[in-house]
């Protein structure tokens, strides 16, 4: 029995935080800087959670057609993260194609005249004929390719993303959380290594991109 | 069960759908081999993409879907929306939280248009339905009076700024709350009621921007089922997920056309995404969305889901 409750309290240290965790960070994200004096509203994109410091955090958007968007990151819970987070936007590119298939069926069928009726040899039997019918098969399929639309590595570390697009489309934000300083080892499986992060989204009208009618 | 007997469906249909067939026959000497050769083209495969559970999955708001529809050229249609004297139809919690989505996708359709008359009226039921719902600590208190206060002035920044607000209010606190399944059912109201708005407010035309902004809810479709998902152990979430399936299937026949080459430019501080495919609509599948959703959308509103 005492084995079981100290196993219990075991599982309770390590799921503990996490949920805990989990539970504080919810709406995390009104607490980032929102840059409503340049006209953009708060967009019901934007998403809170607790993640583990070290891991990567995928979210996928939608993201409109002649709309002006902002992406930030914060972490109200771990400041010193602030400045810090690596993130990418890469969108998945369909690309249509036919694939063909051949299928082949051969059947017997009666043989047919000139005038559409059966053959017969010469002990009355009908005479039968090996049709073989080869069909292509032409299917439109999707191939999907990832592209990377944006990495702020490359882009001096910069830790908001404002951007239009010229069609509707649809976006992976790929945000790493920066492990604490000296490692995750020294910090154990305690509260420390997780953090609160807020992905906000903001947009307002943009300017008018490409062809319309 | 219903995947599998749609992928037989498709496979029948092979051998009807034919885009374009050259038959070659070959007709041999007595006794031997007749080939025959067919070019069937099947345009019926569904472009179903596999949702993954560690992907947060996130869905426009109304407000932001409707700020594009408006640039469009389209005109207002206050008739097509839900009135708000239905609202003695919804008791169950499960038919007041998809009424909320529709209510609020009115409300954003008549805050992007500047429909003063019509914004007062829509704030006022969301207000009571979010005391059913027992939402309503979460919505500013004033917001009546702000509401009323931006018409007066005729502020339509401001009551833009409000209508989108009061979302966000609504969504976080449920988030906050862990009523994930009633922000689900609110998502896929003011999804459906965004839908039946667009496909009413003009008749199909080829290349038109309504008609490309309809088809373009395929990509929210995705983002809407996975996020439904994570609520799906819910039996109400569950239940409308299973009445969403046709309306599902049908995006997924969307064909998409390849387009311009793909490139990331840079003007300013701003960023510019360029190229990529292009989602079509024939006129058969417009006016099939049209009748699935407004089906789905009638049952919503008068409180039989």
């Amino acid at each position: 029995m005492k084995r079981l409750f100290t196993n219990l309290f075991l599982v309770a240290l390590v799921i503990a935080p996490s949920a805990l965790f989990s539970q504080n960070c919810r709406n995390i994200v009104k607490y980032c800087d929102h840059a409503k004096r340049d006209g953009f509203l708060r967009n019901g994109q934007s998403l809170s959670g607790a993640f583990v410091q070290g891991d990567t955090a995928e979210i996928t958007v939608v993201v409109y057609k002649n709309m002006e968007y902002r992406m930030s990151l914060c972490s109200p819970t771990h400041d010193e993260l602030d400045g810090k987070f690596e993130f990418k936007i890469v969108e998945k590119i369909t690309k249509p194609y036919w694939d063909e298939k051949k299928v082949s069926n051969v059947e017997e069928v009666a043989k047919l005249d000139e005038n559409g009726d059966d053959m017969y040899d010469d002990f009355g039997d009908i005479i039968y004929e090996e049709v073989a019918t080869i069909k292509t098969i032409k299917t439109r399929r999707y191939k999907k390719q990832d592209i990377v639309r944006y990495d702020n590595k490359k882009d001096e570390d910069a830790q908001e993303f404002i951007f239009i697009s010229d069609k509707t489309r649809k976006l992976t934000i790929k945000v790493y959380i920066p492990a604490p300083e000296g490692g995750d080892e020294s910090q154990g499986l305690g509260a420390e290594t997780y953090a609160c992060v807020g992905l906000l989204i903001e947009h307002q009208p943009g300017p008018t991109i490409g062809f319309n009618r | 069960m219903k995947k599998n007997m749609l992928k037989w469906n498709v496979i029948a249909l092979v051998g009807l759908v034919i885009g374009f067939s050259s038959c070659g026959e070959e007709v041999s000497p007595e006794g031997g081999k007749v080939v025959i050769e067919e070019n069937v083209e099947d345009t019926t495969f569904l472009d179903i993409p596999e949702l993954d559970a560690d992907m947060a999955y996130s869905v426009p708001t109304p407000n932001e879907l409707f700020a594009v529809i408006k640039e469009s050229g389209v005109l207002y249609d206050g008739s097509i929306l839900n009135s708000p004297d239905n609202i003695k139809k919804y008791s169950s919690k499960k038919i007041q939280a998809l009424n909320f989505g529709v209510y609020f996708a009115d409300l954003a359709f008549a805050s992007s248009f500047e429909e003063n008359a019509s914004i007062l009226s829509y704030f006022g039921t969301i207000k009571v339905l979010s005391d059913e719902l027992g939402i309503s600590n979460a919505l500013d208190a004033a917001i009546y009076e702000k509401v009323e206060m931006s018409l007066e002035s005729n502020d339509s920044d401001s009551l833009l700024f409000l209508s989108n607000d009061t979302y966000f209010q609504a969504y976080s606190y449920l988030e906050e709350n862990e009523r994930g399944s009633t922000l689900a059912l609110i998502v896929l109201g003011g999804w459906i009621e965004s839908l039946y708005i667009m496909t009413n407010l003009g008749a199909y035309e080829e290349g038109s921007n309504l008609v490309a902004r309809i088809g373009e809810q395929k990509l929210t479709v995705g983002n809407l089922m996975g996020f439904m998902m994570k609520y799906q152990d819910d039996s109400n979430v569950a239940e409308v997920m299973e009445e969403l399936a046709d309306i599902e299937e049908l995006f997924w026949s969307f064909e998409e056309e390849e387009g311009g080459a793909v490139s990331t430019s840079q003007e300013g501080d701003v960023y510019v995404l360029s190229g990529g495919s292009t989602i079509m609509v024939s006129a058969e599948q417009y006016e099939k969305l049209k009748e699935l959703v407004s089906e789905l959308r009638n049952e919503i509103i008068e409180g039989e889901l």
